[in-house]
């Protein structure tokens, strides 16, 4: 017997910290967004930025269970945080995005990880960006951007197999917080719509 | 917005702007306010009422516009021309302008919604080029 969930996962984070990038790596649909041209000083670090929100999906399956990931990424920049809360709504867990190669964006990160987890008690995974193999940034981060309770992890979001592994990670953790009767809520009635393993 | 970093050229086609805005926000029955928006959320000009922020509004519009453009692609490829909102209070309506700006409309709900949209449209193209001469300039 295989179960199969669907959960909510917000993916969140300061401005030009990778969440597009990431999302875009590892969705196994076609991602939705809503990319404008920046202007002013946000133009001098990059040509677009997501203005609304951006939709993706990751499938994945572990033992007696599959599950599919709707994830949801938020603008970064404070001026959108009104979208924080209305995508943030419903969410079963957070994933922080936090680019170790930008010292100057980590106390934004620790705002923004603050304002979701003030908002919700969920799971929280931090995903430090440019840090695939490097704990020593990880652990910098971790002191940088405290958040009780979360896991740490080092990763590069163009790396599909890293994304993965991050997300996955913060699957497990929503699984374990999860009680059985709060699980039942997320089984997906029609196995065929999660395409997992019978 | 901040103008020291424009140049004069620009700076002048913003006031031009400021000026087209203020002048249809006060020649049109039961419209309270308008603002220029950036794509990417920033005020250019704005003709406001006090209570409301310009950077709130534009983020907002902003938001709403990138989305509105998802929903006009379920029909296939396209370019949202225009949001429009109804509610007991009022409408909001969002006009493209230019391909990097989107003009925002407050109303109240007695507004005479065709001649807003024959006034609106044309406003809209007049302030083009405040946000075309934005894109250029970095600080």
């Amino acid at each position: 017997m295989t179960f199969h969930f669907d959960f909510k996962i917000v993916v969140a984070g300061p401005f030009a910290a990778g969440k597009t990038t990431m999302i875009n790596a590892i969705s196994d649909d076609d991602v939705v967004g809503t990319e404008a041209p920046t202007s002013g000083a946000e133009a001098a670090v990059k040509a677009t930025t997501t203005v609304g929100m951006e939709y993706g999906t990751l499938r994945a399956a572990g033992e007696g269970f599959s599950a599919e990931l709707s994830i949801y990424g938020v603008p970064g920049q404070e001026r959108f945080k009104f979208m924080w809360d209305i995508v943030g709504t419903g969410m079963d867990g957070f994933f922080l995005l936090v680019d170790a190669s930008r010292p100057e964006t980590w106390s934004d990160s620790l705002a923004v990880g603050n304002y979701f987890r003030q908002t919700r008690s969920t799971p929280i995974v931090v995903g430090v960006n440019r840090a695939a193999g490097r704990p020593d940034l990880v652990d910098e981060i971790r002191t940088a951007v405290p958040l009780e309770g979360a896991h740490y992890l080092g990763f590069d979001v163009v790396d599909r197999d890293g994304v993965r592994g991050a997300l996955v990670e913060l699957l497990g953790l929503v699984l374990d917080s999860l009680p059985d009767e709060a699980l039942e809520h997320h089984l997906v009635a029609d196995a065929a719509a999660v395409g997992g393993p019978e | 917005m901040n103008t020291t970093s424009l140049s004069p050229l620009q700076r002048m086609a913003i006031e031009r702007a400021q000026e087209t805005l203020a002048e249809f926000v006060y020649s049109m029955n039961d419209v309270t306010g308008a603002l220029l928006a950036s794509l990417d959320g920033r005020p250019i000009v704005s003709d406001l009422a006090q209570h409301q922020g310009e950077n709130q509004v534009a983020a907002i519009v902003a938001s709403s516009f990138g989305l509105g453009q998802r929903m006009v692609e379920l029909l296939g490829p396209s370019r949202v021309d225009e949001i429009v909102v109804r509610s007991e209070s009022g409408l909001v309506i969002v006009y493209a302008a230019g391909n990097e700006g989107a003009l925002v409309v407050l109303t109240r709900p007695s507004v005479n919604l065709g001649l807003l949209h024959l006034r609106a449209r044309d406003v809209a193209s007049l302030l083009k080029g405040a946000t075309d001469s934005r894109r250029s300039f970095a600080p």
